[in-house]
């Protein structure tokens, strides 16, 4: 029995002075896997260290003692004390775990809600975890279910929709009126930090050529360098205007460097072509009189961040359905996770079968008596072979060769099968194992619909009601005459129960 | 009362009404873009605009603003010179005394589609104050427009 863990700490749980102490460096993360690995016990693991989040998903027997050796771990290597380290970590189980991977691929646990950064970031942390060999069946499937849930989230939702910092709703407004950028001028005035951030986003959106006019030339010169801009002095601040397209400012100055009698007959030269001010200084560089003059479009720091806050509003209004949707992906998840755990037991009611009937074809009812419901019943040998296999290819199997889920939805299979659909097709022209798999498994958590052809509507509907405590009593029911074992059962929410069954 | 209107039986009067329905629906769209325009510059003014990545942009507004006044004013022009000339063939030059209102409208809305030209070209003027022009020049050819359709 194998249980998903995660450990870690983020920016909603500890400050950036712990986060900073345990964050791992790049080069680290290879070794980092190995250790961890070994000193946790761990049988699966993988690290996402982020500037806002260092976070340990594992796999182990048991995910509570697993989360304390994990921090242990964490505590000596990275010289945290464990008090301190427990006090800022949180440790999630099963459900509450893979949920919790989820809604970080989806970005639903970022600070800017959203972002798209975390994705790529989760996806590098996974392909290294792949490279070191740490990453087996259960976190295939759990990143392969984070990924498809963080792109549903995505295409789905409006909860990326938006831009979340006032340089990209600088450069978004900006495309408003000039649409795209790539025969546009930017004029940078001032070269303080303000405008760098700009300039890298204006750069970034392909604005064609980039100038910077500072009062002190060695500061205006660096920033032209650091942008590959080209830099002007003050004095041709006027000349500058009448090229430019977007104006940010964001000098020091105490009075506003651009007035409407400068600005007049700038205007006069630009013939009606429009011109955006982008003002980010406090106090305002641009005369609010500007505004009146035809074609001239000025936005001050509080208009930026007014669209931000609004766009922050949206996004977090639109991460309640997001986190619905990611919970029905984990739903799935947590099914194969059960669909999973009952693989043994189905393997020992088989062998039982061929020891009490001698043969494939012996039926365990005979053995069992009326009373059992043995969870062979429910099919025939092929069906039995159906889900030894699926067991088997559920533990180590190529996850590209699963084959598609219920409704035709795309394959069910883990992370590699998401980022490589070639595979699944494959799959699923050979008619090999990845759908007659996903056909069994369906069956063994008493899923099947009538499509399946395994049983009426009506009792596959009182089997999923009796849920799967009842289907290991009814599996262990036909293990008659045999010793009472210790079956561990999963409840909602990752809690893990342990049952004696006879 | 006015005359009613003569039928349109000559090749003059169909080549009139084919050019005049062409240049109504030429101003229906350069309009349409003027006031689309207008709505856009003023909910920047007011920053109440939301960007939205893929959308319209206002410098592609008034691109595509001015290029179907540059369609349609020649297309104007044809109508009002085909449109006086079945007027005069029909009753003589005194008819156009009797329908100056819509001589009136005709030369207006000209005047207002061929200034939006003449201004950008000589003086760069755009934005605003050339939709605000389209948006009269139509307003006029809807006037000449009703008028006919009294007179029908």
């Amino acid at each position: 029995m194998t249980e998903l863990v995660a450990v870690g700490l983020n920016h909603k749980t500890a400050p950036v002075e712990l986060r900073e102490r345990l964050a791992f460096g790049a080069g680290d993360l290879a070794a980092a896997l190995s250790a961890l690995r070994e000193r946790a016990g761990l049988g699966e693991v993988m690290i996402v260290s982020t500037c806002n989040r260092v976070e340990v998903y594992g796999v182990a027997p048991h995910w509570a003692r697993a989360g304390e050796r994990v921090l242990q771990a964490l505590a000596d290597t990275r010289a945290v004390p464990l008090t301190e380290l427990v006090a800022h970590t949180f440790v999630r189980g099963e459900r509450a775990a893979a949920s919790h991977i989820c809604r970080v691929a989806a970005s639903l646990e970022s600070m800017v809600v959203g972002e798209p950064q975390i994705l790529g970031q989760v996806k590098d942390a996974f392909e290294l975890a792949q490279r070191e060999g740490t990453v087996g069946g259960v976190l295939d499937r759990c990143l392969g279910t984070a990924f498809r849930a963080a792109k549903r989230v995505r295409s789905e939702t409006e909860v990326a929709r938006g831009a979340a910092s006032v340089p990209s709703v600088a450069v978004d407004l900006a495309r408003s009126i000039f649409g795209e950028l790539t025969g546009s001028g930017a004029l940078l005035v001032g070269a303080g930090e303000m405008a760098s951030q700009a300039g890298v986003h204006l750069k970034a959106a392909g604005v064609a050529e980039i100038a910077v006019v500072n009062r002190s030339e060695a500061r205006g010169r660096a920033l032209a360098d650091e942008l590959a801009a080209r830099f002007a002095p003050w004095d041709s601040l006027d000349a500058e205007l009448r090229r430019a397209d977007i104006v940010v400012t964001s000098t020091g100055a105490q009075r506003p460097v651009i007035d409407r009698a400068l600005l007049r007959p700038v205007m006069k030269v630009r013939r009606g072509k429009p011109i955006f001010f982008v003002d980010i200084a406090v106090p305002r560089d641009v005369e609010p009189e500007v505004a009146r003059l035809e074609q001239v479009f000025l936005y001050n720091i509080d208009d930026l961040q007014g669209i931000v806050h609004d766009n922050m509003r949206a996004r977090a209004a639109e991460a309640e359905r997001a986190g619905s949707l990611v919970e029905e992906e984990v739903g799935e998840f947590v099914a194969w996770q059960r669909a999973r755990s009952i693989g043994p037991i189905v393997q020992a009611l088989q062998q039982h079968a061929r020891d009490r009937g001698g043969g494939a074809g012996a039926r365990p009812r005979q053995a069992a008596g009326p009373g059992a419901r043995p969870a062979e019943s429910r099919g025939g040998a092929g069906q039995r072979d159906r889900a030894e296999a699926a067991a088997q290819a559920d533990d180590g199997a190529a996850p590209g060769r699963r084959g598609r889920g219920r409704r035709g939805r795309p394959g069910r299979g883990g992370a590699a099968a998401v980022r490589s659909r070639g595979a699944v097709s494959d799959g699923d022209r050979r008619g090999g194992g990845g759908a007659c798999e996903a056909r069994a498994r369906a069956r063994v958590t008493g899923r099947c619909g009538p499509s399946g052809g395994a049983e009426p509507r009506a009792e596959a509907k009182r089997r999923r009601g009796m849920g799967l405590r009842s289907q290991a009593h009814g599996a262990a029911g036909a293990l008659a005459g045999r010793a009472p074992s210790l079956v561990s059962t999963r409840g909602p929410q990752g809690t893990c129960r342990r049952e004696h069954v006879r | 009362m006015h005359d009613p209107l003569p039928a349109p039986t000559s090749a003059l009067a169909k080549a009139h009404i084919g050019l005049a329905t062409a240049g109504l629906g030429g101003f229906t769209i350069a309009a349409g873009i003027a006031a689309l325009y207008l709505t856009m510059d003023r909910r920047l003014r007011l920053k109440r605009w939301k960007p939205q990545p893929g959308g319209l942009s206002l410098t592609g507004l008034e691109r595509l603003h001015y290029h179907a006044v540059m369609l349609v004013v020649p297309v104007l022009t044809l109508t009002i010179v085909t449109g006086v000339l079945w007027t005069v063939k029909s009753g003589g030059v005194a008819a156009i005394g009797g329908r100056w209102i819509e001589v009136v409208m005709a030369a207006a809305a000209w005047l207002c589609s061929a200034a939006i030209l003449v201004m950008r070209a000589a003086l760069g003027v755009r934005g605003r104050k050339s939709a605000l022009l389209t948006l009269a020049a139509f307003a006029c050819t809807l006037l000449v427009l009703v008028w006919y359709g009294v007179r029908a």
